[in-house]
């Protein structure tokens, strides 16, 4: 019982950041997304330990736990995009494969020279 | 009506994760198979989107926080990051570049219109920030889900041909992973051991971040 309490008040925490950065975002006309700059809010607050971790472990746990179900409304919202099944979406479906493939190169290889220099240093 | 939309939502996906975990295999990822019923059940019953998200509206409403929730993760893997700070932040800075540069050169080489080469954009990014970046920069988010499923289905099913010729190290192969495929490579990433994923994770983690400044900017840039 007082497990779940704990989970629920620390679920209301990460929204009262998400609610943050969005506010942050709308004022200022950020053009990145206000649940991102809710996220770095909480990130800066644990990593300089303003924000005891204890506080929003619990929560944070829970709700990555069930991340993947919070992005099925969007998801099947596909139902309205029968292009996917058309010439142009086989057409981007080998664009993402192609670049998935490039950024994988590019990433490993500069991970590759990068730590090789720091070896040689 | 909502109240059975919104039922219907959460009763599928733990059914589908039940069904997950008991074969263990990328193809029924839950999500993808918990999106391949409802717009199945959308069809048949000829009900519409916006019906449906009259009540599935109360899980949308999670996805914000939940990214928020993002940071815990991200807070615990800073050890990784500090030891090897430049190998990690360079690699996946310039992965990340390529991976919004290579997806906008093909789509406009290709003639491809405007909001979809938008969706296409942030298809290296972990599905929860790609939904949000899709949107604010002019994407299209549900298809922009299906294209993140995409990368990280391209980086599970062929990782081990494309490592066989590009014989990257541990670290290497968890940065490639991580930067160009997010979770679903991180979870390939368990099959070339531990250094291996915790570099994808700390790379998907790390590559959220910057391509969610990135995108917009690069839009903005190009003024696309």
């Amino acid at each position: 019982m007082r497990l779940i309490m704990k989970v629920i008040l620390q679920v209301a925490g990460l929204y009262i950041f998400y609610y943050i950065g969005s506010t942050i975002q709308e004022w200022l006309g950020l053009p990145v997304p206000g649940s991102i700059l809710g996220l770095l809010l909480l990130l800066t607050l644990l990593m300089t330990g303003a924000l005891p971790v204890a506080w929003i472990d619990h929560g944070a746990g829970f709700m990555l736990a069930y991340l993947p179900l919070f992005f099925v409304p969007v998801t099947v919202g596909i139902i309205e995009y029968p292009i996917l099944l058309s010439g142009t979406g086989i057409l981007m479906i080998l664009m993402t494969i192609t670049g998935t493939w490039l950024t994988m190169f590019v990433a490993g290889f500069t991970s590759e020279k990068l730590s090789k220099q720091k070896e040689e240093v | 009506m909502p109240f059975v939309m919104f039922m219907l939502t959460v009763l599928s996906f733990m059914l589908m994760g039940k069904i997950y975990s008991e074969y263990r295999t990328p193809v029924l990822t839950p999500v993808l198979t918990t999106v391949v019923l409802l717009v199945s059940v959308l069809l048949v019953f000829d009900i519409p989107y916006d019906t449906y998200m009259e009540g599935a509206v109360w899980i949308d409403k999670m996805l914000g926080p939940a990214v928020v929730a993002l940071a815990y993760p991200m807070y615990r893997q800073r050890a990784v990051l500090k030891k090897h700070f430049l190998p990690i932040v360079g690699s996946v800075v310039v992965g990340v570049v390529v991976a919004f540069g290579s997806g906008y050169a093909m789509a406009v080489s290709l003639g491809l219109e405007r909001e979809l080469l938008l969706t296409l954009l942030p298809k290296s990014l972990t599905t929860p920030i790609a939904v949000p970046v899709a949107s604010e920069i002019g994407g299209i988010p549900s298809m922009a889900v299906a294209f993140t499923m995409i990368a990280g289905f391209t980086a599970i099913l062929t990782s081990p041909l494309f490592f066989k010729y590009i014989p990257f190290k541990d670290m290497g192969k968890g940065i490639a992973l991580g930067t160009a495929a997010h979770g679903l490579g991180t979870s390939k990433a368990i099959e070339y051991g531990e250094e291996t994923v915790s570099m994808s994770s700390v790379a998907m983690s790390l590559a959220a971040i910057i391509g969610s400044f990135f995108g917009p900017f690069f839009v903005w840039l190009l003024s696309i």
